[in-house]
């Protein structure tokens, strides 16, 4: 009977109609009763947050085949099915969102005043897409997905955000993943072509000849680098984490920026290994001028979540650097980073999220001092910064140093100038806390000061716990994908 | 010891708890960094460190001078971590190992079979000291030590003196086999050494605050050790590190009770108090901190029973045998050492107090500790002559000695006076100069009117004044020179 249950329970379809119940049920609730529209989706996205801590314990590490496969017939005639599973690499970020959300949803709590069960709709939305994103095993989902995910965060920007901005800056996002995914449909639909079949084992053991992997890659490249983001096409995500709302900067941070990195991860590398040994250098370069440059931009900058936007950029594309070179340490320590990434700025979004909340105001040159004035908040922002900052002892560190080590071995000068952007990461980051918090107060500026409250620290917490504790004990992480990662390694012949 | 100060010391600090917290957090990162057995480890606590100073100097952050200081600080440490990085990732990618023994091992069967390609391996040497020259403020990132000083002064006596710069050296002696291997990288260390020791020196001549030249002393004296190491003689810099350890924290210390004096009279800010421009004669206040500071300034300057001459003597010793040049810069820089130090001491000590004041009398406890330290000292110097430093040799274990080739050889005692006598006499000859321009015997207010009748009798007054007010135009700042008064 006991297992019975825990086999309906695992089944991983769990994930995928909660959000979608908890989402459609405030639709027949009136907005003008908002504390059970809130109740409601808060609990939806917690049923869905115990969902997927039992496949992990149920989770065998030693196989590298998807785990609770489970597959939908679609278009039959085309021989076209849905495959969702989970194996090694995607374990971690599902457990990610389903932690995301309901503490986005707490943040915005206060804020959902306005269209209240339009922004629980949005926001479980979202998630299903997001879980599904993680477990998705085909490639017509590969596109189907992550270009459904920037809907309901359009939607979050356009609406919810704080400034007349928030428009154009809702746009520039949506169009510039649209186009970029463009290129990646003409992929998938060659792809299809070739194969016949959207199933990922046969697309996965095709051979594609050389020009035509290149294409290929190529064309995924354009969806996948804007993602990243890349930099010549990571304007929107300074702009889009700006004007978003607190939440939607916490689940933006956390979750769609992953996206580009799977998509590598799990659709380019795989699928054309000789395309992606080809065209490393291709992706270095990029990367490492990210590195560089976004680090050094992000010291003039004046806006304080700006300062925070830019360094998902940097670490993303120290992800790419680590992903590429192939071998083990520099794949199986870019995933550590995209899990860490999840918590570490937005926990500092957070941080930056109070001190909005209470002053209105994200310009640094109005904050100083406020150590003075609310003791609490620093010291949760201090331990951001250190993992922003990759110091050790946070998961942060975890993840850079196989990755430097990984790109050392393939190219020591791209590693070089991936290190050096350690250094501007520092910089920046101790910079922005050392001028909020240090030095004066600025009572010309804020008068009120506030510590904050309890609902908010103990949003704080998880953050700070999963920081620390996959820094302090990382081995949990690396076992669990150890199979899968050396098995994609492997299968690309790349050692 | 620090901690017993730094109770009493910061008593008075609301910022106590956190300050106790911060200071056991930078002993327990301290600990894990001397008990790594590999270089990951050593990063990681490496970093900690560097975070806790980070803290420690930025704790009155309400200051922006302090608070710009700890990001100095911070900053150069850890440019020195991305040189440290680099150096590790490059060890690892030729060794294929962390672990020292196997490093050592594997590292030494590639030079000698000539396995790897000679550049890229110095490169990667000189990246590993890279992270030591940020670490222990060696020439061109010894920016941070004396912004450093804007934290309370047990974290300058621990941190600054003792324990974190001494990290770096701690780097350098532990992969010493694989630096000795390479003879460039060497002789750089011993370069980057000289003109640390140098640097250090001269710019501690011109502070006017007492924790900056003892900063700047710190420097130079770090570049000693750096010199040693260079050279090749290992435990010599280890034995400068330990006593150079102890003086420091003691001068130190003895100027934390100087400033809270200070404070007590020209008020908390820390401008004023830490001028000695403003101090002077303060040896009928404090006495007790005026005979443990005399000792730790004593033994700086490399005087014979005292602990830091036995190990500064060694590392001149072993100097005249690397090389001439270098071997003069030191020895001019010892006498430079025994200059500014003194002026420290004169300064601060003798004279007359320029600023009227009450009586104020030194801090019980703070003075116990510094008594401690002056024992220790003393007890330090009667073990560690010249006939037990086989013991020490014995205990660090060198891998090689280049300079050495037996160590047994102090039994030519004949060599070793003459040089012994040489270094202290250079150091004697500082000393007077220092005597001479800031003795304030001339100055004391009783005998100004024997100064004026002694130098009305002088026949060729007019000249000589005339040489006295080209000095005293010429003087940077004219409080300084009391003697001239």
């Amino acid at each position: 009977m006991l297992e019975h249950f825990c086999e309906c329970y695992s089944d991983l379809s769990g994930p995928i109609p909660c959000p979608v119940l908890g989402s459609i049920t405030p639709l027949f609730i009136p907005n003008s009763r908002i504390r059970p529209i809130r109740l409601i989706g808060l609990c939806a996205s917690l049923i869905t947050f115990l969902y997927p801590p039992v496949p992990r314990i149920q989770f065998d590490p030693s196989t590298a085949t998807s785990q609770f496969v489970e597959s939908l017939r679609w278009l039959p005639y085309e021989n076209i099915n849905l495959y969702l599973g989970i194996d090694g690499i995607s374990l971690f970020f599902v457990i990610l969102t389903t932690f995301l959300i309901p503490i986005c949803i707490s943040v915005g709590w206060s804020g959902m005043r306005s269209y209240g069960k339009e922004y629980i709709t949005a926001s479980l939305i979202r998630e299903f897409l997001m879980i599904a994103v993680f477990r998705m095993l085909d490639p017509l989902l590969f596109y189907v997905l992550p270009e459904s995910v920037p809907i309901p965060m359009f939607i979050i920007i356009g609406v919810w955000g704080s400034r007349q901005r928030k428009i154009k800056a809702a746009y520039q996002f949506f169009l510039y993943t649209l186009l970029g995914s463009v290129f990646m449909l003409l992929a998938i639909l060659l792809i299809l072509l070739q194969t016949g079949t959207t199933d990922s084992q046969i697309s996965l053991t095709t051979e594609f000849s050389e020009r035509r992997q290149i294409f290929l890659w190529i064309a995924s490249f354009a969806s996948f680098a804007v993602k990243v983001p890349m930099v010549p096409v990571h304007i929107w995500l300074p702009e889009a984490h700006v004007e978003a709302p607190t939440a939607g900067s916490v689940i933006l941070a956390g979750i769609p920026l992953k996206l580009g990195t799977h998509g590598f991860l799990r659709f380019s590398i795989p699928m054309f290994p000789e395309a992606t040994l080809r065209s490393t250098p291709f992706i270095y370069t990029p990367s490492a001028i990210a590195i560089i440059y976004t680090s050094s931009t992000t010291s003039r900058q004046i806006d304080l979540k700006k300062i925070i936007a830019y360094s998902p950029v940097a670490h993303m594309n120290l992800v790419t650097i680590g992903m590429f070179s192939p071998n083990i340490q520099g794949i199986g320590g870019s995933i550590l980073p995209m899990s860490s990434h999840g918590p570490v700025p937005s926990a500092l979004f957070l941080c930056v999220g109070v001190l909005y909340d209470r002053h209105k105001t994200r310009l640094a040159r109005y904050y100083g001092g406020s150590v003075s004035t609310m003791p609490n908040l620093p010291t949760i922002s201090f331990s951001s910064t250190l993992a922003n900052m990759s110091s050790p002892g946070t998961s942060s560190f975890i993840g850079e140093f196989p990755i430097s080590v990984g790109a050392f071995q393939r190219n020591s000068l791209v590693a070089t100038l991936a290190a050096l952007g350690m250094i501007l990461g520092a910089a920046y980051s101790l910079w922005l806390y050392n001028r909020a918090v240090s030095g004066n107060l600025k009572p010309d500026f804020l008068h009120k000061f506030s510590d904050p409250n309890g609902r908010e620290v103990s949003i704080f917490i998880p953050f700070l716990v999963g920081v620390v504790r996959m820094g302090v004990h990382p081995k949990v992480f690396p076992d669990r994908m150890h199979t899968s990662v050396s098995n994609l390694v492997q299968h690309g012949k790349f050692n | 010891m620090v901690l017993i100060y730094s109770d009493n010391y910061m008593s008075h600090d609301q910022g106590y708890l956190r300050f106790i917290y911060y200071m056991s957090f930078f002993n327990a990162s301290m600990l894990g960094l001397v008990t790594s057995s590999n270089l990951i480890q050593i990063y990681i606590f490496w970093e900690l460190v560097g975070m806790c100073s980070y803290l420690l100097i930025g704790f009155w952050f309400t200051r922006p001078i302090a608070a710009n200081a700890c990001k100095k600080a911070f900053v150069t440490n850890r440019v020195g971590d991305f040189g440290l990085l680099l150096g590790i990732l490059g060890l690892y990618w030729i060794t294929g190992s962390f672990e020292f023994r196997d490093l050592f091992e594997i590292f030494n069967n590639l030079i000698y079979n000539n396995g790897t390609n000679f550049l890229f391996v110095s490169l990667c040497a000189l990246f590993l000291f890279v992270g030591t020259v940020a670490k222990s403020a060696q020439f061109p990132l010894h920016v941070w030590l004396p912004d450093a000083m804007e934290g309370p002064t047990p974290i300058s006596a621990l941190i600054h003196a003792a324990t974190m710069v001494a990290t770096g050296i701690f780097l350098v002696a532990r992969l010493f086999p694989l630096f000795i291997v390479i003879p460039y990288i060497m002789n750089l260390i011993s370069l980057i050494g000289i003109i640390t020791i140098l640097l250090g020196a001269t710019l501690a001549l011109a502070q006017k605050d007492i924790k900056k030249s003892l900063a700047y002393s710190t420097m130079s004296q770090l570049g000693y050790t750096m010199l040693a190491l260079g050279m090749g003689s290992y435990q010599a810099a280890l034995f400068h590190l330990i006593t150079h350890a102890y003086s420091k924290a003691l001068l130190f210390l003895g100027s934390g009770s100087i400033i809270h004096s200070m404070e007590a009279i020209v008020g908390y800010s820390p401008d004023k108090s830490k001028n000695m421009v403003l101090m002077g004669g303060l040896t009928k206040h404090v006495p007790i901190t005026k005979n443990t500071f005399l000792l730790g300034t004593l033994s700086l300057c490399g005087i014979p029973p005292l602990a830091c001459f036995w190990s500064k003597d060694e590392i001149l010793n072993d100097s005249w045998l690397y090389s001439p040049i270098f071997a003069i810069i030191a020895c001019l820089t010892t006498g430079l050492t025994a200059f500014y130090m003194f002026r420290i001491y004169l300064l601060t000590f003798e004279g007359y107090f320029n600023v009227h004041c009450k009586n104020y009398s030194g801090k019980k406890v703070a003075c116990s500790i510094q008594y401690l330290y002056g024992v220790k000292k003393v007890k330090k110097q009667l073990k560690k002559n010249a006939m037990d430093f086989d013991i020490l040799s014995k205990w660090l274990n060198p891998a090689t000695n280049l300079l050495h080739k037996n160590l047994n050889n102090y039994g030519d005692w004949y060599e070793f006076v003459k040089n012994a006598i040489f270094s202290v006499s250079i150091s004697y000859f500082g000393i007077f100069l220092a005597s001479l321009l800031y003795n304030p015997v001339y100055s004391s207010l009783q005998n100004l009117d024997l100064i004026n009748s002694v130098a009305k009798k002088v026949p060729k007054r007019i000249f000589w004044d005339k040489i006295i007010n080209k000095v005293y135009n010429w003087s940077y700042n004219r409080g300084y020179i009391d003697g001239y008064k």
